[in-house]
């Protein structure tokens, strides 16, 4: 589809598949949500305390879009000022029989060590030292040697944290101190935060982790058992990384699970530790309005004079009319397909009411 | 001759595989019911008892060594179940060579499998022990359709894997309060996390433009069916799954989705009642009011 000569777009910018090329990943309107998630993460990236953030919505509402965007270089490097730049990844919330080890195998899988060696090489501090004061577990703070030592390859260590290490790769790993596989959720957790502390140490690499857990509403479907280990889990992070560690919670609501049921699967210990809910209402009229023009604007392959091309103003109006109640989710996917069909049947450019009144049950589903 | 003749359903005894853990307190209790496994049954077990592995391969990146260690476990669990097995040539031996197809007569059931085999079997023992049975399943619509015949030809009582669970806590010392709590926790997990894997999966699915005024009919069942599981509604959810077998050159990919996770569909049900949510009540009533056992009564 050329979407470039056809609609004057560098690409459809409803698309609901997350943008490949980070580039694409824009944030458009919805200015009072943005704000606080800026303002949070400036205060985290300056002050020392950890911090949990519950992020509520419908599904659909952007709570993932918001966990992505937030995540790029690119905008934490302009919230950041004079310090340095977060770490930061999204992990889901694992619904398998053992949480911790899957929460820990997400972390090692965006953990990039060769950059994090030559990032480390330069520093005020060794790193060994700041390790030998981590816990008092040695073995633990081995490994953490070992994320720091480019004697070692990252593949190996890698393959040592994933457990997949065979008794002859473990012995070669003896003269390190590494002399046994991680095999608990203690292991795990202390690894994790002993990881975190290192990291963001006097905030000179990174100032601060953000971990963005989505898909949180998978917590109703866990046995007791692994809700037990998942309030454990984010417990001793937060009580072993006492600084630069800013965790958010992405919980979709349901029929099964709203904010008020979060008690349910939530421990008083965990949940104390919320500081700041973030509501992902329904957007008004109004809302989707600056959303459309503020996308096409940021879509746009040129200049353009009209704010809703490719659509007639009316054509926008009306679609946004239609979809009152509808999710961010449910507003991009019609607009999507408005575009797309109007490019399939060759329609003439900008897009007519008439055209959409014509196509208005394949653009518009009831739910 | 033990007091409670038992009658296992496939996926009854592989969820009480899935959920049992290391310590096998729940399937070693068996050992003071009657347990019985039509031949039938027993091969679907073996079919499909490994599912989960193939679902963890898909779905997370497990340790090999994990794979081989849940094998092992599996291997270890479903050996018990082997001396279970009840063989169609012993039934036929003692009730003739035509005893399954006048059951298939008596029934009207179309279908020759391990429901059909389980309910044939439910009548040999009650017939020959002269004893009421029951035969657990978790799969709904075969409960309902065996249902008035386990009444009217007084066999016994149909009933569902957390009624068992509770059973074997009454009549074992084994399991307590804790334990069977933990139990119905776990088996209600195995079913609500296959509703939500396959409800995201059926959501991130996104049909292509170009088919949309083709396959309109398709994608208004496919959002019925999205509501359906998010709200934990199964009514009428398997005609859904025979409308996507049906149609699954048009859209194989969601069809491949609800096959692979097709556990749900058994949860379906008419009378607004489904077995997480029975579960979930289940716990806490028996918080509130604790099962009563040989030992409380007794001095």
């Amino acid at each position: 589809m050329e979407f470039k000569e056809q609609f004057k777009l560098k690409s459809n910018p409803f698309r609901l598949t997350p943008a490949t090329n980070s580039d694409e990943l824009v944030w458009a309107g919805f200015p009072g949500i943005k704000e606080k998630f800026e303002k949070r993460i400036k205060r985290s990236i300056k002050l020392n305390n950890s911090s949990l953030v519950l992020n509520w919505g419908e599904y659909g509402s952007g709570k993932t879009h918001a966990a992505r965007y937030f995540t790029k270089d690119a905008v934490l490097n302009d919230l950041k000022d004079e310090f340095s730049i977060p770490y930061s990844m999204i992990i889901p919330l694992p619904k398998g029989k053992e949480p911790v080890y899957h929460i820990f195998t997400s972390i090692v899988d965006k953990i990039k060590i060769n950059e994090i060696r030559s990032k480390f090489t330069e520093t005020s501090f060794e790193i060994t030292d700041v390790i030998d004061k981590i816990g008092d577990n040695v073995q633990i703070q081995s490994i953490l040697k070992a994320i720091f030592n480019d004697k070692i390859k990252e593949n190996q260590i890698k393959k040592y944290l994933y457990g997949n290490i065979s008794n002859k790769e473990l012995e070669m790993l003896n003269e390190f101190g590494i002399l046994r596989k991680l095999n608990s959720d203690s292991d795990y957790t202390k690894f994790i935060s002993g990881l975190f502390s290192c990291l963001t140490h006097k905030k000179e690499i990174y100032s601060l982790m953000t971990i963005w857990i989505d898909e949180f509403e998978d917590i109703a479907v866990l046995s007791s058992s692994n809700i037990d280990k998942t309030n454990n889990f984010l417990r001793e992070i937060m009580d072993n990384t006492p600084n630069n560690l800013l965790i958010f919670i992405n919980l979709t609501q349901s029929t099964l699970i709203g904010v008020e049921d979060l008690g349910e699967y939530l421990y008083e210990s965990v949940r104390s530790r919320i500081k700041e809910k973030n509501n992902f209402e329904l957007p008004s009229k109004e809302a989707f309005n600056s959303y459309l023009v503020e996308l096409l604007n940021l879509h746009s392959a040129e200049t353009r004079a009209d704010n809703y091309f490719p659509f007639e103003q009316d054509t926008a109006e009306y679609l946004i009319d239609k979809l009152e109640n509808a999710s961010l989710r449910r507003f991009n996917d019609a607009f999507s397909l408005l575009l797309e069909l109007a490019d399939m049947d060759n329609e003439a450019i900008p897009i007519k009411k008439s055209y959409l009144l014509a196509n208005e049950s394949d653009i518009i589903w009831e739910i | 001759m033990k007091k409670i003749a038992c009658i296992l359903d496939a996926c009854t005894v592989i969820n009480l595989i899935h959920i049992d853990d290391d310590n096998e307190l729940l399937i070693s209790s068996l050992s003071s019911l009657d347990i019985y496994i039509s031949e039938k049954v027993f091969k679907e077990v073996n079919q499909n008892v490994y599912d989960k592995i193939e679902k963890l391969r898909k779905n997370e990146k497990p340790r090999v060594i994990d794979i081989k260690l849940i094998k092992k476990a599996i291997d270890q669990k479903l050996s018990v179940f082997r001396g279970n097995q009840v063989l169609d040539d012993e039934i036929e031996k003692d009730f003739g060579k035509n005893y399954f197809s006048q059951i298939k007569d008596l029934t009207n059931y179309q279908k020759l499998n391990g429901e059909f085999y389980s309910t044939a079997l439910a009548i040999y023992l009650s017939r020959l022990n002269d004893v009421k049975v029951f035969f657990h399943t978790d799969d709904t619509p075969a409960r309902e359709e065996f249902k008035l015949l386990f009444k009217h030809q007084q066999i016994g009582y149909i009933e569902d894997t957390a009624d068992l669970l509770v059973l074997l806590s009454r009549i074992s010392n084994k399991i307590s309060p804790s334990v069977l709590d933990n139990a119905l926790s776990d088996l209600a997990s195995e079913y609500a996390t296959e509703v939500t894997i396959l409800e995201k999966k059926l959501k991130s699915y996104q049909m292509p433009a170009k088919d949309i005024r083709r396959m309109k009919f398709i994608k208004s069942k496919l959002d019925l069916l999205i509501n359906k599981l998010s709200a934990h509604d199964f009514s009428g959810i398997g005609e859904l799954y025979d409308f996507f077998k049906k149609n699954k050159s048009k859209c194989p990919q969601v069809y491949d989705h609800i096959d692979l996770h097709n556990e749900v569909f058994q949860l379906e049900t008419t009378e607004g009642n489904n077995l997480i949510k029975k579960i979930k009540e289940l716990r806490v009533e028996l918080k509130t009011s604790p099962l009563l056992k040989l030992d409380n009564l007794i001095g």
